[in-house]
């Protein structure tokens, strides 16, 4: 599998591509596992911009994301989501524990 | 007059892009708008990743049946598995619920297959297997 993640100081990037569904997410969870257990990751940032579908796995990432990063005492951050995508979330309550933020503010970063 | 089609497959993640792919393009026909698409398509995944990992437990060795159907303007999709069978029907429809929190499972598979569908139902028997029926009436023609 290509470089998914990019880590830049204590902020890792995680760049989510075309179909997240549950096969997806089983090889993406692989990669972003091994990296938080590698390095200091303060905060995570899931990017959504190129993401086609979406079903409840990807809701399940965000969810085992945000139980790490509370672990540790960090922050989880989606950028880049769909309307569509955002309205599933909502529906999950998973804005009720992680922020939704403008991607400009992380641009220059990437 | 009705038209219809079935596919079966192996319990394999690779699997739920093939099913959401085959039943958007059945669907084709009915000229949906894409909204409907997407709601057709995320509902067939929920429905198909239920039967994997919870129906089958993984075992790739099974096998998926799908079948849909259009009457009019109206599409029926069933998707069945011949795996565990759930105990509590009711419990498993509850938005957040699931029986495998700890695999993180967002437990909103019946919820999204719920509200994106025009209906859903639910005929499951412990050790005997599980049909899920959705329909979905379509805008255009
Ligand atoms: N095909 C199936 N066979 C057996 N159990 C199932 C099946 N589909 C759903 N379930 C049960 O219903 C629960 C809720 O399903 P769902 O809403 O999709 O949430 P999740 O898949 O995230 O657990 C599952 O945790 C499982 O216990
Ligand atoms: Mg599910």
């Amino acid at each position: 599998m290509e470089q998914n993640c990019k880590i830049v100081g204590t902020k890792m990037y995680v760049y989510l591509m075309g179909e997240v569904d549950h096969h997806y997410v089983k090889e993406i969870k692989k990669e972003i596992d091994g990296k938080l257990g590698f390095y200091i990751i303060k905060e995570l940032i899931l990017d959504f911009t190129n993401v086609q579908f979406m079903d409840s796995a990807g809701i399940g990432l965000i969810m085992h994301g945000y139980q790490y990063m509370k672990n540790v005492l960090g922050s989880i951050t989606c950028v880049g989501m769909s309307q569509r995508i955002k309205k599933s979330l909502a529906a999950a309550g998973v804005f009720t524990y992680i922020s939704e933020e403008k991607q400009e503010k992380y641009q220059e970063e990437v | 007059m009705m038209e219809m089609m079935c596919v079966e497959f192996e319990s394999k993640s690779e699997n739920e892009a093939f099913a959401r792919v085959v039943a958007a393009a059945f669907i084709a026909r009915l000229n949906p708008t894409l909204d409907e698409v997407e709601d057709v398509k995320m509902a067939i995944s929920e429905a198909v990743t239920n039967a994997i990992v919870h129906g089958y437990e993984n075992d790739p060795s099974k096998k998926i049946f799908m079948r849909c159907s259009i009457e009019n303007q109206t599409c029926q999709f069933r998707i069945m598995d011949q795996g565990v069978g759930i105990a509590d029907i009711e419990r498993a429809k509850e938005p957040l619920y699931s029986t495998k929190k700890d695999e993180e499972r967002a437990g909103m598979g019946f919820t999204f297959m719920d509200t994106l569908m025009d209906d859903l139902q639910i005929y499951s028997q412990l050790g005997e297997g599980t049909t899920i029926i959705m329909t979905k009436t379509f805008s255009r023609g």
